[in-house]
């Protein structure tokens, strides 16, 4: 065989090998550099949502009735109950203490209040309707 | 030597190559190829030589050509470069000879102690002579290749420079394989969604954390907003009739007495929920409405 292959055309070869193997190098180390941006951002949006959800969470109905029927809330005619998906808490005459221990508890629960109706009966009583979102 | 179509392989005469048996305590032919220009030196005419060594069993067969005069020779006899497929010596290829070979009108081969040898007709018996041979069924796997003597040359000059080059695609081609083995191994990971049980979307995600932290911040003002009206600081005989809330506005009534205004009540509101809230009064009513 005789060769007329030039060694220049091989340097040439080579070279655009080199460039080529270090492009890729480069464009894969970036492909996993941006990977691992992306893994770390979700990461930061998954806990984010996960601390949320935590702290947003829908309070269990029972456990508003089990405190509800709690001796300090003995004697007031509490009713309560769960209407168009809003669970309802009326009471016709509630006093001072009582109801400041019963919003105390749900307001640091994660409640959304979607209303809320507070009336004067007398110097001790007060009327107490509340609709929390479930 | 006769001109010829398509590709060929060519034998070379004795006439265009040297060859000397050579000894050394070597194992490997490619060992011996660096001591042939010595074993060579001073026998060979002016010239641009390369070298092709063989082992035999106990010595090892030398052969020095020169690549420009076999090319020449080539082209003097009508075979382009192009038409070249495999160059061959006639050392290798015709080892079973034993009359004396014609290779022209003048010369003939000759097996001599081993060597083929190229000589006049003159010199052998004309009536042994073989005029014509068949072609060789099966050619040695000891060809060689002609590099013009500038090729050669360049190739001495570049070798460092080849050298670097190749040791440096090597050494990514290398990189380029753990490289990619690692960015294998990132995409195969499980998705951190997935780990978080959440939709597996980013688009999805970013849209539940927008609504969370939404109602996570409305939940949060309404705290506020909630503890200060229910904690306002009243004044000796003043009185809430009533506390309403619905749709993000408080509604606050209160029972006045005469000549009595909220205006120290709606300063208070103002102050503790600052931007939170808007407060408004109207006669024995305070409106806060959460912003």
């Amino acid at each position: 065989m005789i060769s007329s292959i030039h060694p220049l055309y091989i340097l040439g070869i080579m070279l655009l090998l080199l460039v080529n193997l270090i492009w890729k190098n480069s464009d894969i180390e970036n492909n996993i550099a941006r990977e691992h941006a992306d893994r770390a951002s979700m990461t930061v949006l998954a806990k984010r949502i996960v601390e949320l959800k935590k702290v947003m969470k829908t309070p269990e109905t029972s456990q508003i009735e089990k405190f509800l029927k709690t001796p300090q809330f003995g004697g007031v005619d509490l009713k309560h109950q769960i209407k168009n998906g809003r669970y309802v808490i009326d009471a016709k005459s509630i006093d001072a203490r009582q109801m400041q221990t019963l919003l105390n508890y749900l307001l640091n629960m994660s409640v959304t209040v979607s209303q809320l109706k507070i009336e004067r009966i007398d110097e001790l009583q007060a009327s107490l309707y509340m609709e929390i979102n479930l | 030597m006769a001109h010829a179509e398509g590709k060929v392989n060519i034998v070379l005469c004795p006439s265009l190559y040297w060859v000397k048996r050579a000894y050394f305590e070597l194992h490997f032919a490619s060992q011996a190829l660096k001591y042939a220009p010595s074993v060579f030196e001073g026998t060979l005419p002016e010239g641009n030589y390369a070298y092709y060594a063989l082992k035999l069993k106990n010595e090892f067969l030398i052969f020095a050509y020169d690549p420009d005069e076999i090319i020449a020779t080539l082209e003097e006899h009508g075979i382009a470069a192009s038409q070249i497929n495999d160059v061959y010596f006639a050392q290798n290829e015709l080892t079973q000879l034993h009359n004396p070979l014609a290779c022209n009108e003048k010369d003939v081969l000759l097996m001599h102690n081993g060597i083929i040898l190229q000589l006049p007709r003159s010199l052998v018996e004309s009536s042994d002579t073989q005029e014509e041979m068949d072609a060789p069924t099966k050619l040695s796997k000891h060809k060689i290749t002609l590099y013009r003597s500038s090729l050669r040359h360049s190739f001495k000059e570049l070798t460092p420079t080849l050298s670097v080059l190749g040791a440096l695609i090597i050494l990514y081609a290398v990189q380029l394989f753990f490289t990619y083995s690692e960015y294998s191994k990132v995409t195969a990971l499980p998705s951190v969604f997935q780990e978080y049980k959440l939709p597996s979307t980013m688009l999805q995600n970013s849209s539940i954390e927008k609504k969370l932290l939404s109602d996570f911040r409305a939940e949060e003002s309404f705290r506020k907003v909630s503890y200060a009206v229910l904690k306002l600081p009243l004044s000796e005989g003043q009185r809430v009739e009533s506390v309403s809330y619905e749709k993000d506005v408080f509604k606050i009534v209160f029972d006045l007495q005469a000549g009595e205004n909220l205006g120290e009540i709606g300063r208070h509101l103002e102050k503790t929920l600052g931007k939170l809230a808007k407060v408004e009064i109207e006669k024995n009513t305070v409106r806060v409405k959460i912003l």
